[in-house]
């Protein structure tokens, strides 16, 4: 038994293995046969009768108008609030960090959006938003401003999927920010103090440049949540109207789901899971670097 | 019986870096033999072969007459005793002593037996319903201890097991230490980086520096008589003098010239030097051997130097010294009785019969 | 930190009860209409304060069809987490203790999986598990769950056993442990809070799933989160009801989260809670 030392890390690799191989079934397999089907037309109800088209499917896609439209759809529905969560949970870990009085319990109440079930968040936002019956009809009325239908009009559902997409991701992007927040020393604010900047000056020239790593890493991990956006959808505004709130996931779904055409949709996956590949990479770098430390 | 040897060992790591070049030690049995050295020295990573923790690249390691490069730590029959204690923080202090025990499949019965015995000796046997969070550091420590007598090892281990206790506790554990081998009559092998516990608690000590041993041997035996520059600056506080010198005849006599003062060596020092060569040389000597005009002992003959005093630090029973010679600065001790103060200009002398010479090259070795 | 005098302050209070307002508001209305008299519910103009009936609770209860999802969403969710644990703390151990470009790729692989849309894996699932006559059923679900909270809960125990400090397992490897032995009687114990918590995550995470079951259940099996929807489609518009079964479906995972809030940041930084 030479190398004991070697030995000792093989004895760890028998606790990895089993479950690893089992995973990469569960997941390898699967991918390469979507990726696989995407080159067919698959006919669910005659699967042995299902052609090889090779890459028609994808060539398909790029005239596709409503495969455009998804994507514009799913860069409007990740940029948009992306940003505004960046912005306002920014802005409310600033806040919470300056522990003001009698305002210490509201960092428990942020879990709420955070754990509820998607499905429920889009339920409550389309309670809130029914025209004449919902929330907002209920606080126009009492402010004196006309009610609106916000599901037959594309920019209304538009910003009614991005509101519950926004109400949903604040809490996350806050407690980051606020636990990073602490982390900084006191002593630089005090010297920026004694040295005479102001309040917004001091989170200008310290918090921000400070910050930037960690709002970079919160940054993507709300671009990969972004993109899996799906119950949400579902349940607001099902991709209407005409699509405007249908990006290329539920694009997807509809294909495959809607008209059966499993290998085309299969291919609209396959694009996006490219996609997100390289939106991915660069936080798989930084993970790996941060674990190096 | 279970003396252990390691005979021309050598670990390299895998990433390249080789801690051990060729290491050679023999460990009497019964003996405490401390392991003492700067950080870096490999200390901890010997002691680490010998528990099996650490794999042996080259070389071969003896526990009694088996070689046991091979074997596993747990049919070494050692046990050892982690800085941080590493208690297991999860099971109270019985089950914490036990878990070897345990381990060994040894009936409940005999264990309880066993454990029992281990805590009264160490004097914790009514802590063993408590976990470790809910003790003192210096109790932890009993308990790590307890750990290890309960399996009557051929061999402990110490890594550093003082380093986290506060002076007192220190100095007051040492002396419970020593008197804990008197009693197990066991084989230990301590590693720290003190020298005034190796000194204190070591029956023979192991000075090491970057892998390789510099001098083995009982605490008086490197403490008169180091075999190079550096063992004879780390062992002993306040640490030795070192004055840079020339060797030079005149006269038939051999002189040692500082520039700021001149020795004459003996005959017996004078002829090692003759053998060596003369020229450049370190001069060692320690403030206790650097006495006011008249007071040094022994009966080679004394040559006398002035010295400013700069900083006096009175410690109560003795005062340190800081001399200002000319060039150079020398420490010395003075009894309290001898009043001193700052600037003040001394005579002094130095004890001829305790100075040291170390080549300057190399590994500065001793001549005397 | 708080040097807070003049704009900070009143910047804090602002933004702080601002978003308190946008937070609460669609709750209160959630709430409101789970205990609207259905009559009250059309008013024109709506009605926000309204004397609590409780009717609409008791006629949801009733509700065979919905009370049935929510039993399968707690069995789905318990067979999710038992099959999860089992399979990801050993591996998540062995991972810890693991250096080098293996170690490396297989938390690539974990982190890239979380990360790939979820109808990449729902088409092949579909199909195969269709011929294999498994749609529909429990088990499937919690198969394809594990897709998902297979990484979670590795990502999330692999820093707890990494926290541990070695000396430890040094000292019962020298003890006599083997590696089993080390994990079992040491590192376990030791990080069950971290164990107690993935195993919440992970329950939370089948909980809220919808895609999965969505597209592979149909009468048998289905989940809460996808009944919640047929309510909207053939209980016509009876947004009382559709209101209390979304507090049904929410309070189980509320309840979990205030249980497990302080380990809740490093679970969601580890990709958790949300599909």
């Amino acid at each position: 038994m030479r190398n004991q030392g070697l030995i000792i890390n093989k004895g760890y690799l028998k606790f990895v293995l089993p479950t690893y191989l089992l995973f990469l079934l569960l997941t390898i397999v699967p991918v390469f046969g979507t990726m696989g089907l995407s080159l067919f037309q698959f006919d669910i109800a005659l699967p042995s009768d299902s052609p090889f088209v090779g890459l028609e499917n994808y060539l398909d896609l790029l005239e596709d108008d409503e495969f455009i439209n998804s994507v514009k759809v799913m860069c409007l529905l990740i940029f948009i609030p992306v940003l505004l969560q960046a912005v306002l949970g920014s802005a409310l870990a600033l806040a919470l960090h300056e522990k003001p009085k009698g305002l210490g319990w509201v960092r428990s109440l942020f879990l709420i959006p955070a754990v509820l079930p998607p499905i429920v968040i889009g339920l409550i936002w389309k309670l809130f938003f029914i025209p004449e019956s919902g929330g907002m009809a209920y606080f126009a009325h009492w402010l004196g401003l006309p009610a609106v239908d916000m599901f037959s009009d594309p920019i209304p559902a538009l910003i009614m999927v991005i509101t519950a997409s926004v109400w949903a991701g604040i809490p996350f992007v806050t407690l980051m920010l606020l636990a990073n927040l602490e982390t900084l020393p006191a002593s630089y604010y005090e010297a920026a103090a004694i040295d005479g900047a102001g309040w917004w000056q001091r989170h200008y020239h310290i918090t921000w440049p400070l910050m930037i790593p960690i709002v970079k890493t919160v940054t993507i991990f709300r671009v990969l949540e972004a993109l899996a956006i799906f119950p949400v959808i579902f349940i607001l505004t099902g991709g209407g109207p005409a699509g405007a709130t249908e990006p290329i996931n539920f694009f997807a779904y509809r294909v495959g789901f809607d008209y059966l055409l499993l290998g085309y949709a299969s291919a609209i996956i396959v694009v996006f899971f490219c996609i997100l590949f390289m939106i991915c990479l660069p936080l798989m770098l930084r993970v790996f670097a941060d674990r190096r430390n | 019986m279970a003396g252990i040897l390691l005979k021309n060992v050598k670990k390299r790591f895998e990433n390249g870096f080789v801690a051990v070049e060729r290491l050679n030690l023999e460990i009497y049995d019964k003996e405490f033999l401390v392991l003492v050295g700067p950080s870096g020295c490999a200390k901890s990573t010997t002691l680490r072969m010998v528990a099996g923790l650490e794999e042996i690249t080259e070389g071969e390691l003896y526990i009694g007459d088996t070689r046991v490069n091979d074997t596993p730590p747990k049919d070494r029959n050692i046990a050892m005793v982690f800085q941080d204690y590493a208690l297991y923080p999860h099971m109270n202090v019985y089950n914490n002593i036990a878990f070897g025990l345990k381990m060994r499949k040894i009936p409940e019965a005999e264990i309880d037996r066993l454990v029992r015995e281990a805590a009264e000796i160490l004097g914790i046997d009514d802590l063993l319903k408590r976990k470790p969070r809910q003790l003192s550091g210096g109790q932890r420590q009993r308990v790590a201890l307890g750990r290890a007598i309960v399996r009557k090892p051929q061999v402990f281990l110490f890594d550093e097991p003082l380093s986290n206790l506060d002076a007192k506790l220190r100095v007051q554990m040492r002396t419970e230490l020593k008197k804990l081998h008197e009693k197990l009559q066991t084989t230990i092998i301590y590693v720290t980086h003190d020298q005034v516990e190796a000194m204190t608690m070591g029956t023979r000590i192991v000075v090491m520096k970057e892998g390789a041993i510099h001098q083995v041997g009982a605490p008086l035996d490197l403490y008169d008589h180091p075999a190079n520059r550096f063992v004879a600056g780390f062992i002993g506080s306040p640490s030795m003098n070192f004055v840079p010198c020339l060797l030079r005849e005149d006269k038939g006599r051999v002189l040692v010239d500082t520039r700021d003062f001149l020795l004459e060596l003996g005959e017996t020092q004078a002829a090692l030097i003759r053998e060596r060569g003369l020229g450049a040389y370190t001069l060692g000597v320690r403030s206790e051997d650097i006495h006011p005009r008249g007071g040094a002992s022994g009966d080679l003959p004394t040559q006398p130097f002035t010295a400013t005093v700069n900083v006096t630090e009175p410690l109560g029973k003795e005062t340190f010294l800081e001399l200002d010679s000319g060039i150079h600065n020398l420490f010395a001790v003075f009894s309290r009785e001898r009043a001193v103060k700052a600037r003040d200009r001394l005579e002094l002398e130095l004890d001829m019969g305790k100075i040291h010479l170390f080549e300057t090259g190399g590994q500065e070795r001793a001549v005397f | 930190m708080a040097i807070t005098k003049g704009q900070g302050r009143s910047f804090s209070y602002a933004v702080i009860l601002g978003y308190l307002v946008f937070l609460s508001l669609p709750i209160f209305w959630l709430i409101s209409t789970s205990i609207k008299d259905p009559l009250e519910a059309f008013a024109i103009p709506p009605k926000l304060l309204v004397w609590p009936k409780l009717s609409n609770f008791l006629e949801v209860f009733a509700n065979k069809a919905f009370m049935l999802s929510l039993l399968n969403s707690l069995l789905v969710a318990l067979g999710t987490v038992a099959c999860t644990m089992v399979v990801s703390v050993p591996a998540a151990y062995g991972l810890a203790r693991l250096k080098g470009v293996f170690k490396n790729s297989v938390l690539s692989w974990l982190l890239l999986t979380r990360a790939a849309p979820g109808m990449i894996y729902v088409i092949p699932y579909f199909l195969v598990f269709g011929r294999l006559g498994l749609d529909d059923t429990r088990i499937s679900l919690v198969i394809m769950n594990m897709i998902y909270t297979i990484p979670l809960v590795i990502w999330m125990l692999l820093t707890f056993f990494e926290e541990i400090p070695i000396s430890v397992e040094e000292s019962a490897r020298v003890d006599g442990a083997s590696n089993l032995q080390i994990m079992t009687r040491i590192a376990i114990p030791i990080v069950m809070p971290g164990l107690a918590s993935s195993a919440i995550l992970a329950f939370i995470f089948s909980w809220n799933e919808f895609l999965f079951a969505l597209v592979m259940t149909k009468k048998v099996a289905t989940t809460a989160p996808v009944s919640i929807v047929n309510f909207m489609a053939y209980e016509g518009t009876n947004w009382n009801h559709v209101a209390v079964g979304g507090i049904l479906i929410l309070l189980p995972v509320l309840l979990f989260s205030v249980a497990i809030r302080k380990y809740l940041i490093r679970g969601m930084a580890a990709g958790a809670v949300k599909g």
